[in-house]
């Protein structure tokens, strides 16, 4: 092995970095009825990042979000579920993508930059409907500090027509095309101390591609209904999991279960009881060696 | 008087030990490996194959559908095969391709030589019909319009890259472990997967040095093509780094190493408000080691990260960082994104850590800023394991 004896190179202050976020189409021209998709996309000037805090905020009055996209998205992990709030003419998300983004990679044929997707449908008309990125965005770098980078935001700008514009609904064509079901995935059953109070636990994830994923559900008491993860179990047995995922689409996908993998409870053994019950206990007796009664001690002054 | 005062002495031996306890656990929490990193770079490259453009990684690229690898009757009739850096059999490969009716191959296209440039003896007696064998001809492709692929191809990915000598590397995919494969003594991988769907997708890499220190993760976003092989190369795996010591009196020497690729210079910078930077080589098994006078480093917390250049075009991003405290005083930190201690930062943390999202639970505000947000979550990405 070399070693060697090192000297400072150089020494330089460090840098913040740069990022933007935008909507492609960045303009158009849409009409009452028509709806169009509109694709949330991140730039990264020379940062890396991990994690996206996106507001969209648009006219209510002349547009209405109707849906919302994962498929294409550079995201993974969705600590807050898309929702769309038609009251307020909001849309928001976060999600993260695991070892970080640092931007297009040389030689990739697509921008591969894609935050998320709204379908909008056009309800009224404007000369200028502006959707915008709210400054309540955030970026986050992949620096292992969770810093935040406030990024640069656009407006993107339509003209909103009486009569329809397009020929077909954007959306519902793309949704139509997509036949293919969210990526395998596999359902892991854990228990933890402290967590859902030891009881067993299900974790699983996926993805889809083309649609995006819509929900997951669970198959319990002979019916399927819709859970997120982690979803705790009410009852103890671990026989007959099966959960699936749904694209948009329709087109769903069985998660793979393997039982013979799943730890056994901790409910019983949980340590936080531990640690109150040994507290417990030594207050007990302390409290009853101070309220023992005690014989007097002498006065040193009266005893002289 | 005597019991009271046993009483308030037994309550502050109490509050003194669980006081302690919260140190213990802050030192554990603080002392940890921790990052700092600012900047990731990258000389990966993406190379389509089937895009009809022949890149730096490919030998060939005749389009869409059109890396067949059939046979080919003349050097300049030869296929491309479907991973693009190979040709299908032809006439002058120097293997005689009897298959192929081939009666000779001299590796060359020269008549005369006892071996024609159709791959025929020329002491045989030519074919009553010379004009009807099919064989050389590049056969009817399929697929003709441009920018499209027939969906009849295989999609694949193709992955090669640089770890540590003999080390196994993880392959994720959007985040969930996919496969491993070995380096080999050069430190080269490569991981060949059809197990894909075409789109957007994350790939990440990691790897274990021969020491058990684990690599940062280092992922790709990029859109895998349909019917098509989608290569990435270059991918560098950051070297890995450890510090002798987590506190230590300024002026003294601390002792940085790590692992990387064999014979390359590494970079570690020292972040304290400044960087300060300071430079290596790697042995023949990629270990590399320094010997940092901290008396030109800040006094307080410092992070060291270190990178490997492979050449002047390409060097790895920096990869996992490390804390160590300069001079007397209080180290701070970040807390640990393995939430369940198993050893791994993946989806099951994630699915404990969403349970407290948006509360004060210390144990997953990993920066302690009081809420378990998403710079907690970004923490815990940066760490991802799989």
């Amino acid at each position: 092995m070399r070693a060697i004896l090192a000297l400072a190179l150089f020494a330089s202050p460090i840098f913040a970095h740069a990022a933007s976020v935008y909507l492609t189409p960045g303009d158009g021209t849409y009409g009452v009825g028509d709806t169009f998709i509109a694709e949330v996309r991140v730039l990264t000037d020379d940062a890396c990042i991990n994690a996206a805090d996106i507001e969209i905020v648009y006219p209510k009055e002349s547009m209405r979000a109707v849906d919302f996209s994962k498929g294409s998205s550079i995201l993974s992990l969705w600590v807050r579920e898309p929702v769309l709030d038609y009251e307020r003419g909001i849309v928001s998300f976060a999600g993260g993508i695991p070892g970080g983004y640092c931007g297009r990679v040389q030689g990739d044929p697509s921008l591969s930059n894609i935050l998320g997707r709204i379908a909008f449908t056009v309800v009224g008309t404007s000369e200028n409907a502006d959707v915008l990125i709210s400054n309540n965005a955030r970026l986050y770098a992949h620096d292992g500090l969770g810093t935040e980078i406030v990024p640069e935001r656009s407006v993107a700008s339509f003209t909103l027509l009486r009569e329809p514009q397009l020929s077909a609904n954007e959306w519902i064509q793309e949704v139509q095309e997509d036949t293919i079901p969210p990526e395998a995935f596999t359902v892991e059953a854990h228990s933890t101390r402290g967590i859902f109070s030891g009881r067993y636990f299900l974790v699983f994830s996926t993805t889809d591609k083309q649609s995006g994923l819509d929900h997951f559900e669970l198959y319990e008491r002979g019916a399927w209904r819709t859970v997120t993860s982690p979803h705790a179990l009410r009852f103890k047995s671990l026989d007959d999991i099966r959960v699936r995922a749904i694209d948009k689409a329709g087109n769903e996908r069985l998660g793979e279960y393997d039982a013979e993998a799943a730890p056994e409870s901790q409910a019983s053994i949980d340590l936080s009881f531990i640690i109150f019950g040994v507290i417990l206990v030594v207050l007990i007796a302390f409290s009853r060696l101070y309220l023992r009664p005690r014989e007097k001690p002498t006065d040193p002054a009266s005893g002289a | 008087m005597f019991a009271g005062s046993l009483f308030e002495r037994v309550w502050i031996g109490l509050l003194t030990a669980m006081g302690i306890g919260v140190l213990l656990l802050e030192a554990y929490l603080i002392f940890l490996p921790q990052a700092a990193a600012i900047d990731l770079q990258t000389s990966a490259i993406i190379t389509i194959c089937g895009d009809g453009v022949v890149s730096t990684e490919e030998v060939c690229d005749l389009g869409a559908g059109n890396n067949l690898g059939t046979y080919g009757s003349s050097t300049t009739l030869r296929v491309c095969a479907a991973d693009c850096v190979s040709f299908g059999p032809y006439c002058g490969d120097n293997i005689l391709q009897v298959r192929f009716s081939e009666q000779c191959d001299d590796g060359n296209h020269t008549n005369g030589d006892l071996c024609s440039a159709t791959c025929q003896s020329e002491t045989a007696v030519p074919p009553s019909n010379p004009g009807s064998p099919t064989v050389g001809s590049i056969p009817n492709l399929p697929g003709g319009q441009p920018g499209t692929i027939p969906s009849a191809n295989e999609t694949k990915v193709v992955m090669r890259g640089k770890a540590y000598p003999n080390a196994d590397v993880r392959v994720l995919v959007d985040g969930k472990e996919f496969g491993t494969t070995r380096a080999d003594s050069k430190a080269n991988f490569i991981y060949t997967t059809n197990q894909v769907t075409p789109g957007i997708t994350t790939f990440g890499f990691s790897a274990k040095d021969s020491r058990g220190v684990d690599s940062l993760t280092t992922a790709f976003v990029f859109e895998v093509v349909q019917s098509a092989v989608t290569t990435i190369a270059n991918i560098l795996i950051p070297p890995t780094i450890s510090a002798s010591a987590v506190e230590i009196p300024r002026g003294d020497f601390l002792t940085l190493q790590g692992q990387t690729v064999p014979d390359v210079k590494v970079f570690a910078d020292v972040f304290a408000g400044k960087k300060t930077s300071f430079s290596a080589e790697s042995d023949q098994a990629g270990l590399w080691v320094l010997q940092v006078d901290t008396g030109s480093l800040s006094e307080g917390m410092n992070t060291a990260k270190a990178l490997f250049e492979l050449s002047i075009e390409a060097s790895s991003g920096y990869g996992r960082s490390v804390g160590f405290f300069v001079g007397a005083g209080s180290p701070g930190g970040t807390g640990s994104a393995d939430v369940n201690d198993d050893g791994k930062v993946n989806l099951v943390d994630f699915s404990i850590f969403l349970i407290s999202w948006g509360k004060t639970d210390a144990r997953y505000d990993f920066n302690k800023d009081g809420t378990v947000n998403l710079g907690d979550f970004s923490i815990m990405l940066f760490n991802w394991t799989g």
